[in-house]
Protein backbone atom coordinates (compact mmCIF):
# COMPACT_ATOMS: atom_id res chain seq x y z
CA UNK A 1 0.00 0.00 0.00
CA UNK A 2 2.76 2.39 0.98
CA UNK A 3 4.58 1.57 -2.22
CA UNK A 4 1.61 2.74 -4.27
CA UNK A 5 1.58 6.03 -2.36
CA UNK A 6 5.23 6.53 -3.20
CA UNK A 7 4.60 5.56 -6.82
CA UNK A 8 1.79 8.10 -6.95
CA UNK A 9 4.10 10.76 -5.56
CA UNK A 10 6.69 10.05 -8.24
CA UNK A 11 4.35 10.93 -11.09
CA UNK A 12 3.33 14.33 -9.71
CA UNK A 13 5.69 16.30 -12.05
CA UNK A 14 4.33 14.30 -14.95
CA UNK A 15 0.75 15.20 -14.05
CA UNK A 16 1.63 18.90 -13.68
CA UNK A 17 3.01 18.98 -17.23
CA UNK A 18 0.12 16.87 -18.54
CA UNK A 19 -2.36 19.49 -17.35
CA UNK A 20 -0.43 22.36 -18.92
CA UNK A 21 -2.33 22.00 -22.23
CA UNK A 22 0.89 22.51 -24.16
CA UNK A 23 1.11 19.72 -26.70
CA UNK A 24 4.84 20.05 -27.22
CA UNK A 25 5.57 19.80 -23.52
CA UNK A 26 3.44 16.68 -23.16
CA UNK A 27 5.02 15.07 -26.23
CA UNK A 28 8.53 15.85 -24.92
CA UNK A 29 7.77 14.34 -21.56
CA UNK A 30 6.24 11.24 -23.12
CA UNK A 31 9.29 10.97 -25.39
CA UNK A 32 11.41 10.90 -22.24
CA UNK A 33 9.22 8.11 -20.87
CA UNK A 34 9.57 6.20 -24.14
CA UNK A 35 13.34 6.72 -24.07
CA UNK A 36 13.54 5.34 -20.53
CA UNK A 37 11.31 2.38 -21.36
CA UNK A 38 13.62 1.58 -24.29
CA UNK A 39 16.95 2.44 -22.67
CA UNK A 40 16.56 0.31 -19.54
CA UNK A 41 15.97 -2.97 -21.42
CA UNK A 42 18.74 -2.12 -23.88
CA UNK A 43 21.12 -1.58 -20.96
CA UNK A 44 20.11 -4.93 -19.47
CA UNK A 45 20.60 -6.72 -22.77
CA UNK A 46 23.96 -5.04 -23.37
CA UNK A 47 25.01 -5.93 -19.84
CA UNK A 48 24.01 -9.54 -20.51
CA UNK A 49 26.02 -9.48 -23.73
CA UNK A 50 29.14 -8.07 -22.08
CA UNK A 51 28.76 -10.37 -19.10
CA UNK A 52 28.78 -13.34 -21.49
CA UNK A 53 31.70 -12.14 -23.56
CA UNK A 54 33.83 -10.30 -20.99
CA UNK A 55 34.66 -11.69 -17.60
CA UNK A 56 35.64 -8.42 -15.95
CA UNK A 57 33.25 -5.61 -16.70
CA UNK A 58 34.68 -2.55 -14.99
CA UNK A 59 32.59 0.10 -13.25
CA UNK A 60 33.99 2.65 -15.65
CA UNK A 61 32.74 0.72 -18.70
CA UNK A 62 29.37 0.09 -17.08
CA UNK A 63 28.92 3.75 -16.16
CA UNK A 64 29.95 5.24 -19.49
CA UNK A 65 29.09 2.66 -22.14
CA UNK A 66 26.23 0.67 -20.65
CA UNK A 67 24.39 3.45 -18.82
CA UNK A 68 25.28 6.95 -19.98
CA UNK A 69 25.75 6.41 -23.70
CA UNK A 70 22.47 4.55 -24.48
CA UNK A 71 20.41 6.77 -22.18
CA UNK A 72 21.62 10.12 -23.50
CA UNK A 73 21.62 8.97 -27.13
CA UNK A 74 18.07 7.63 -26.89
CA UNK A 75 16.80 10.78 -25.20
CA UNK A 76 18.28 12.85 -28.01
CA UNK A 77 17.27 10.57 -30.90
CA UNK A 78 13.70 10.08 -29.75
CA UNK A 79 13.07 13.76 -29.10
CA UNK A 80 14.69 14.89 -32.33
CA UNK A 81 12.62 12.35 -34.31
CA UNK A 82 9.33 13.90 -33.28
CA UNK A 83 7.37 16.12 -35.59
CA UNK A 84 7.25 18.92 -33.03
CA UNK A 85 7.10 22.34 -34.63
CA UNK A 86 9.45 24.70 -32.81
CA UNK A 87 8.34 28.31 -33.10
CA UNK A 88 10.71 29.80 -30.56
CA UNK A 89 14.34 28.91 -29.96
CA UNK A 90 13.76 29.35 -26.23
CA UNK A 91 11.48 26.31 -26.22
CA UNK A 92 14.30 23.92 -27.12
CA UNK A 93 15.95 23.71 -23.65
CA UNK A 94 12.53 23.41 -21.99
CA UNK A 95 11.57 20.52 -24.27
CA UNK A 96 14.84 18.73 -23.57
CA UNK A 97 14.56 19.27 -19.82
CA UNK A 98 11.02 17.89 -19.86
CA UNK A 99 12.28 14.90 -21.82
CA UNK A 100 14.82 14.35 -19.03
CA UNK A 101 12.06 14.65 -16.44
CA UNK A 102 9.92 12.07 -18.25
CA UNK A 103 12.94 9.78 -18.44
CA UNK A 104 13.69 10.03 -14.74
CA UNK A 105 10.01 9.52 -13.81
CA UNK A 106 9.91 6.13 -15.51
CA UNK A 107 13.35 5.21 -14.17
CA UNK A 108 12.23 6.14 -10.65
CA UNK A 109 9.11 4.01 -10.96
CA UNK A 110 11.15 1.00 -12.05
CA UNK A 111 13.76 1.47 -9.33
CA UNK A 112 11.14 1.87 -6.63
CA UNK A 113 9.15 -1.18 -7.66
CA UNK A 114 12.36 -3.19 -7.88
CA UNK A 115 14.21 -2.17 -4.75
CA UNK A 116 11.78 -0.84 -2.22
CA UNK A 117 10.16 -2.92 0.46
CA UNK A 118 6.42 -2.30 0.38
CA UNK A 119 6.10 -3.01 4.10
CA UNK A 120 8.51 -0.34 5.17
CA UNK A 121 7.31 3.12 4.29
CA UNK A 122 10.52 4.83 5.35
CA UNK A 123 12.70 2.84 2.94
CA UNK A 124 10.58 3.56 -0.12
CA UNK A 125 10.12 7.21 0.81
CA UNK A 126 13.85 7.62 1.41
CA UNK A 127 14.67 5.92 -1.88
CA UNK A 128 12.12 8.04 -3.69
CA UNK A 129 13.41 11.27 -2.20
CA UNK A 130 17.03 10.47 -2.98
CA UNK A 131 16.19 9.37 -6.50
CA UNK A 132 13.99 12.36 -7.12
CA UNK A 133 16.61 14.85 -6.00
CA UNK A 134 19.84 13.47 -7.46
CA UNK A 135 19.30 11.34 -10.59
CA UNK A 136 16.28 13.32 -11.75
CA UNK A 137 18.29 16.52 -11.59
CA UNK A 138 21.16 14.81 -13.38
CA UNK A 139 18.88 13.62 -16.21
CA UNK A 140 17.40 17.08 -16.67
CA UNK A 141 20.85 18.71 -16.62
CA UNK A 142 22.22 16.24 -19.17
CA UNK A 143 19.24 16.93 -21.44
CA UNK A 144 19.88 20.66 -21.02
CA UNK A 145 23.54 20.19 -22.01
CA UNK A 146 22.41 18.40 -25.18
CA UNK A 147 20.01 21.23 -25.99
CA UNK A 148 22.82 23.82 -25.85
CA UNK A 149 24.24 22.30 -29.02
CA UNK A 150 20.98 22.89 -30.86
CA UNK A 151 20.54 26.48 -29.74
CA UNK A 152 24.12 27.55 -30.37
CA UNK A 153 25.69 25.66 -33.23
CA UNK A 154 23.59 22.82 -34.71
CA UNK A 155 26.56 21.54 -36.69
CA UNK A 156 28.34 20.81 -33.38
CA UNK A 157 25.32 19.33 -31.59
CA UNK A 158 27.00 15.93 -31.21
CA UNK A 159 29.82 17.54 -29.23
CA UNK A 160 27.30 18.65 -26.64
CA UNK A 161 25.72 15.21 -26.68
CA UNK A 162 29.18 13.86 -25.88
CA UNK A 163 29.51 16.33 -22.99
CA UNK A 164 26.18 15.11 -21.66
CA UNK A 165 27.36 11.49 -21.92
CA UNK A 166 30.59 12.34 -20.09
CA UNK A 167 28.74 14.14 -17.29
CA UNK A 168 26.20 11.32 -16.99
CA UNK A 169 28.98 8.73 -17.03
CA UNK A 170 30.90 10.60 -14.35
CA UNK A 171 27.78 10.74 -12.17
CA UNK A 172 27.09 7.02 -12.63
CA UNK A 173 30.74 6.16 -12.00
CA UNK A 174 30.70 7.96 -8.64
CA UNK A 175 27.28 6.52 -7.78
CA UNK A 176 28.34 2.96 -8.64
CA UNK A 177 31.68 3.10 -6.87
CA UNK A 178 29.94 2.58 -3.55
CA UNK A 179 31.90 5.10 -1.52
CA UNK A 180 29.22 6.88 0.48
CA UNK A 181 31.48 9.77 1.47
CA UNK A 182 32.25 10.48 -2.18
CA UNK A 183 28.63 10.13 -3.18
CA UNK A 184 27.30 12.47 -0.54
CA UNK A 185 29.83 15.20 -1.31
CA UNK A 186 30.85 14.91 -4.96
CA UNK A 187 27.45 14.28 -6.50
CA UNK A 188 25.55 17.25 -5.01
CA UNK A 189 28.50 19.57 -5.64
CA UNK A 190 28.86 18.37 -9.24
CA UNK A 191 25.14 18.83 -9.82
CA UNK A 192 25.17 22.33 -8.34
CA UNK A 193 28.17 23.37 -10.44
CA UNK A 194 26.58 21.90 -13.56
CA UNK A 195 23.28 23.62 -12.83
CA UNK A 196 24.89 27.05 -12.44
CA UNK A 197 27.10 26.62 -15.52
CA UNK A 198 24.33 25.32 -17.76
CA UNK A 199 21.78 27.97 -16.80
CA UNK A 200 24.40 30.68 -17.33
CA UNK A 201 25.33 29.33 -20.76
CA UNK A 202 21.71 28.90 -21.86
CA UNK A 203 20.77 32.39 -20.67
CA UNK A 204 23.77 33.88 -22.50
CA UNK A 205 23.02 32.02 -25.71
CA UNK A 206 19.34 32.86 -25.73
CA UNK A 207 19.70 36.54 -24.88
CA UNK B 1 1.73 4.18 -66.95
CA UNK B 2 -1.30 5.69 -65.19
CA UNK B 3 -1.40 8.87 -63.13
CA UNK B 4 -3.86 9.57 -60.31
CA UNK B 5 -6.13 12.48 -61.18
CA UNK B 6 -6.32 13.47 -57.52
CA UNK B 7 -2.77 13.31 -56.10
CA UNK B 8 -0.80 13.01 -59.39
CA UNK B 9 0.99 9.87 -58.21
CA UNK B 10 2.22 7.44 -60.84
CA UNK B 11 0.49 4.09 -60.38
CA UNK B 12 0.71 0.70 -62.01
CA UNK B 13 -1.37 -0.05 -65.11
CA UNK B 14 -3.24 -2.89 -63.42
CA UNK B 15 -4.47 -0.94 -60.38
CA UNK B 16 -8.03 0.38 -60.24
CA UNK B 17 -7.45 2.67 -57.25
CA UNK B 18 -4.64 4.99 -56.30
CA UNK B 19 -2.64 3.31 -53.51
CA UNK B 20 -1.83 6.71 -52.03
CA UNK B 21 -5.15 8.54 -51.86
CA UNK B 22 -7.67 5.84 -52.78
CA UNK B 23 -9.10 7.81 -55.69
CA UNK B 24 -10.46 5.86 -58.66
CA UNK B 25 -9.79 8.73 -61.08
CA UNK B 26 -6.79 7.17 -62.80
CA UNK B 27 -5.83 8.25 -66.27
CA UNK B 28 -3.14 7.33 -68.74
CA UNK B 29 -0.19 9.65 -68.32
CA UNK B 30 0.61 11.79 -71.30
CA UNK B 31 4.09 13.16 -71.98
CA UNK B 32 3.02 16.62 -70.83
CA UNK B 33 1.59 15.39 -67.50
CA UNK B 34 4.73 13.36 -66.85
CA UNK B 35 6.85 16.42 -67.58
CA UNK B 36 4.68 18.42 -65.18
CA UNK B 37 5.08 15.71 -62.56
CA UNK B 38 8.87 15.75 -62.97
CA UNK B 39 8.95 19.55 -62.62
CA UNK B 40 6.77 19.39 -59.48
CA UNK B 41 8.92 16.66 -57.94
CA UNK B 42 12.12 18.59 -58.64
CA UNK B 43 10.68 21.73 -57.05
CA UNK B 44 9.45 19.88 -53.98
CA UNK B 45 12.75 18.01 -53.71
CA UNK B 46 14.63 21.32 -53.59
CA UNK B 47 12.11 22.66 -51.08
CA UNK B 48 12.54 19.55 -48.94
CA UNK B 49 16.32 19.77 -49.13
CA UNK B 50 16.35 23.43 -48.10
CA UNK B 51 14.04 22.72 -45.16
CA UNK B 52 16.02 19.74 -43.90
CA UNK B 53 19.16 21.86 -43.87
CA UNK B 54 17.48 24.09 -41.34
CA UNK B 55 17.90 22.31 -38.00
CA UNK B 56 15.19 24.28 -36.25
CA UNK B 57 12.44 23.20 -38.65
CA UNK B 58 11.18 19.98 -37.17
CA UNK B 59 7.94 20.29 -39.05
CA UNK B 60 6.07 17.34 -40.46
CA UNK B 61 6.94 16.70 -44.08
CA UNK B 62 4.47 15.05 -46.36
CA UNK B 63 6.09 11.82 -47.53
CA UNK B 64 4.99 12.66 -51.05
CA UNK B 65 7.59 15.41 -51.03
CA UNK B 66 10.35 12.93 -50.43
CA UNK B 67 12.06 12.02 -53.67
CA UNK B 68 12.49 8.27 -53.07
CA UNK B 69 8.84 7.30 -52.62
CA UNK B 70 7.87 4.31 -54.71
CA UNK B 71 4.43 3.17 -55.80
CA UNK B 72 2.59 0.01 -54.79
CA UNK B 73 0.87 -1.38 -51.72
CA UNK B 74 3.70 -3.59 -50.35
CA UNK B 75 1.65 -5.78 -47.98
CA UNK B 76 4.58 -7.99 -47.01
CA UNK B 77 6.72 -5.03 -46.14
CA UNK B 78 3.96 -3.74 -43.90
CA UNK B 79 3.55 -7.18 -42.34
CA UNK B 80 7.25 -7.48 -41.47
CA UNK B 81 7.34 -3.89 -40.17
CA UNK B 82 4.48 -4.68 -37.81
CA UNK B 83 6.13 -7.94 -36.82
CA UNK B 84 9.33 -6.07 -36.02
CA UNK B 85 7.40 -3.60 -33.88
CA UNK B 86 5.61 -6.43 -32.09
CA UNK B 87 8.79 -8.36 -31.31
CA UNK B 88 10.66 -5.19 -30.27
CA UNK B 89 7.86 -4.12 -27.96
CA UNK B 90 7.53 -7.63 -26.48
CA UNK B 91 11.23 -7.65 -25.62
CA UNK B 92 11.08 -4.19 -24.07
CA UNK B 93 7.98 -4.92 -22.01
CA UNK B 94 9.29 -8.34 -20.95
CA UNK B 95 12.46 -6.77 -19.54
CA UNK B 96 10.55 -3.95 -17.86
CA UNK B 97 8.08 -6.36 -16.24
CA UNK B 98 10.86 -8.74 -15.19
CA UNK B 99 12.86 -5.88 -13.72
CA UNK B 100 9.95 -4.32 -11.87
CA UNK B 101 7.93 -7.39 -10.91
CA UNK B 102 10.13 -10.49 -11.27
CA UNK B 103 7.40 -12.97 -10.28
CA UNK B 104 4.95 -11.72 -12.90
CA UNK B 105 7.72 -11.62 -15.49
CA UNK B 106 8.59 -15.23 -14.83
CA UNK B 107 4.93 -16.23 -15.01
CA UNK B 108 4.39 -14.48 -18.35
CA UNK B 109 7.47 -16.17 -19.79
CA UNK B 110 6.11 -19.67 -19.18
CA UNK B 111 5.64 -21.57 -22.46
CA UNK B 112 2.11 -22.65 -21.46
CA UNK B 113 1.03 -19.00 -21.31
CA UNK B 114 2.71 -18.06 -24.59
CA UNK B 115 -0.51 -17.25 -26.49
CA UNK B 116 -2.01 -15.29 -23.61
CA UNK B 117 1.22 -13.32 -23.18
CA UNK B 118 1.31 -12.52 -26.90
CA UNK B 119 -2.27 -11.24 -26.70
CA UNK B 120 -1.52 -9.12 -23.63
CA UNK B 121 1.56 -7.60 -25.27
CA UNK B 122 -0.29 -6.97 -28.55
CA UNK B 123 -3.07 -5.10 -26.74
CA UNK B 124 -0.56 -3.23 -24.57
CA UNK B 125 1.20 -2.06 -27.72
CA UNK B 126 -1.91 -0.16 -28.92
CA UNK B 127 -1.42 3.09 -26.92
CA UNK B 128 2.32 3.04 -27.60
CA UNK B 129 1.83 2.71 -31.35
CA UNK B 130 -0.82 5.42 -31.30
CA UNK B 131 1.63 7.76 -29.56
CA UNK B 132 4.39 6.89 -32.04
CA UNK B 133 2.09 7.64 -34.98
CA UNK B 134 1.05 10.91 -33.34
CA UNK B 135 4.53 12.08 -32.36
CA UNK B 136 6.76 10.60 -35.08
CA UNK B 137 4.33 9.72 -37.89
CA UNK B 138 5.81 6.23 -37.88
CA UNK B 139 7.04 3.45 -35.61
CA UNK B 140 10.49 1.86 -35.40
CA UNK B 141 9.56 -1.07 -37.65
CA UNK B 142 7.82 1.18 -40.16
CA UNK B 143 10.80 3.54 -40.11
CA UNK B 144 13.21 0.69 -40.80
CA UNK B 145 11.11 -0.55 -43.69
CA UNK B 146 10.65 2.98 -45.07
CA UNK B 147 6.94 3.22 -44.31
CA UNK B 148 5.29 6.47 -43.33
CA UNK B 149 1.65 7.07 -42.45
CA UNK B 150 0.05 10.44 -42.96
CA UNK B 151 -3.15 12.29 -43.55
CA UNK B 152 -3.23 14.86 -46.32
CA UNK B 153 -5.85 17.11 -44.82
CA UNK B 154 -5.17 17.27 -41.09
CA UNK B 155 -2.25 16.27 -38.86
CA UNK B 156 -2.60 12.95 -37.09
CA UNK B 157 -4.12 13.27 -33.64
CA UNK B 158 -3.57 10.79 -30.84
CA UNK B 159 -7.23 9.74 -30.78
CA UNK B 160 -7.29 9.04 -34.51
CA UNK B 161 -4.01 7.15 -34.18
CA UNK B 162 -5.51 5.14 -31.35
CA UNK B 163 -8.63 4.35 -33.38
CA UNK B 164 -6.55 3.22 -36.34
CA UNK B 165 -4.40 0.97 -34.16
CA UNK B 166 -7.52 -0.54 -32.58
CA UNK B 167 -8.90 -1.20 -36.06
CA UNK B 168 -5.65 -2.86 -37.08
CA UNK B 169 -5.74 -4.94 -33.90
CA UNK B 170 -9.31 -6.13 -34.52
CA UNK B 171 -9.62 -6.34 -38.31
CA UNK B 172 -5.98 -7.03 -39.15
CA UNK B 173 -4.69 -9.11 -36.25
CA UNK B 174 -7.90 -10.41 -34.66
CA UNK B 175 -6.44 -9.38 -31.28
CA UNK B 176 -3.59 -11.90 -31.83
CA UNK B 177 -5.95 -14.83 -31.31
CA UNK B 178 -4.19 -17.95 -32.60
CA UNK B 179 -5.43 -19.27 -35.98
CA UNK B 180 -8.20 -16.67 -36.21
CA UNK B 181 -5.63 -13.96 -36.86
CA UNK B 182 -4.49 -15.80 -40.00
CA UNK B 183 -8.00 -15.35 -41.44
CA UNK B 184 -8.13 -11.61 -40.76
CA UNK B 185 -4.62 -11.14 -42.12
CA UNK B 186 -5.53 -12.93 -45.36
CA UNK B 187 -8.67 -10.79 -45.67
CA UNK B 188 -6.69 -7.59 -45.06
CA UNK B 189 -4.04 -8.70 -47.58
CA UNK B 190 -6.69 -9.39 -50.18
CA UNK B 191 -8.39 -6.03 -49.62
CA UNK B 192 -5.10 -4.15 -49.75
CA UNK B 193 -3.88 -5.72 -52.97
CA UNK B 194 -7.26 -5.34 -54.71
CA UNK B 195 -8.21 -1.81 -53.72
CA UNK B 196 -4.87 -0.30 -52.72
CA UNK B 197 -6.10 0.56 -49.22
CA UNK B 198 -6.92 -1.39 -46.10
CA UNK B 199 -10.33 -0.91 -44.49
CA UNK B 200 -8.89 1.05 -41.55
CA UNK B 201 -6.91 3.42 -43.77
CA UNK B 202 -9.94 4.04 -45.96
CA UNK B 203 -12.12 4.66 -42.89
CA UNK B 204 -9.90 7.43 -41.47
CA UNK B 205 -8.52 8.70 -44.78
CA UNK B 206 -4.98 7.65 -43.95
CA UNK B 207 -2.32 7.10 -46.55
CA UNK B 208 0.75 4.94 -46.45
CA UNK B 209 3.88 5.75 -48.42
CA UNK B 210 6.83 3.46 -49.04
CA UNK B 211 10.40 4.56 -49.65
CA UNK B 212 12.80 2.74 -51.91
CA UNK B 213 14.87 0.18 -50.00
CA UNK B 214 18.52 0.47 -50.95
CA UNK B 215 21.58 -1.43 -49.74
CA UNK B 216 21.95 0.71 -46.62
CA UNK B 217 18.37 0.19 -45.53
CA UNK B 218 18.57 -3.59 -46.16
CA UNK B 219 21.69 -3.66 -43.99
CA UNK B 220 19.87 -1.72 -41.30
CA UNK B 221 16.90 -4.11 -41.46
CA UNK B 222 19.19 -7.14 -41.22
CA UNK B 223 21.09 -5.62 -38.29
CA UNK B 224 17.79 -4.78 -36.60
CA UNK B 225 16.48 -8.34 -36.85
CA UNK B 226 19.81 -9.78 -35.66
CA UNK B 227 19.75 -7.44 -32.66
CA UNK B 228 16.18 -8.51 -31.88
CA UNK B 229 17.12 -12.18 -32.13
CA UNK B 230 20.04 -11.75 -29.75
CA UNK B 231 17.95 -9.64 -27.38
CA UNK B 232 15.22 -12.29 -27.30
CA UNK B 233 17.70 -14.95 -26.19
CA UNK B 234 19.20 -12.54 -23.65
CA UNK B 235 15.73 -11.84 -22.24
CA UNK B 236 14.88 -15.54 -21.96
CA UNK B 237 18.25 -16.20 -20.32
CA UNK B 238 17.75 -13.35 -17.85
CA UNK B 239 14.17 -14.34 -17.00
CA UNK B 240 14.86 -17.98 -16.29
CA UNK B 241 18.27 -17.56 -14.66
CA UNK B 242 16.80 -15.54 -11.75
Amino acid sequence: MMLYLVLGFSIIPFLIVATSNNKNFIISMLCGCLAAATAIPIEKILYQFFALTTQNLSVWNTAFFLAALPEESLKYIILISTEIKIRNKKDIPILFILCGLGFSTIENLIYISRYSNSDVFFDSTYLMTIRFILPSSMHMLCAAITSIGLITNPSKRYHFLLFAVIFHGFYDYVAMNGNEAHQSIILPVALMVAFVSITTIIKAKLS
Amino acid sequence: MKVCGNCKLQVGDTLQYCPSCGSDKLRIASNSSLAHLTTTLTATKQNFASQTNNPSSWTAQSPLFQPNIIKGTHPWRRYFARMFDGVFFSIIISVLVTESFPDIGKLLALPILKSATTMIYTVAFVPVEAFCLYAFGTTLGKFLYGIKIYNKISPISYSIGFKRTINVLIFGQCAALPLLNIGTMIAAYSKLTKTGLTSWDRKYDWHVSHSKIGFGRWTLIGAGWLALLFSWYAVLFTTFSR
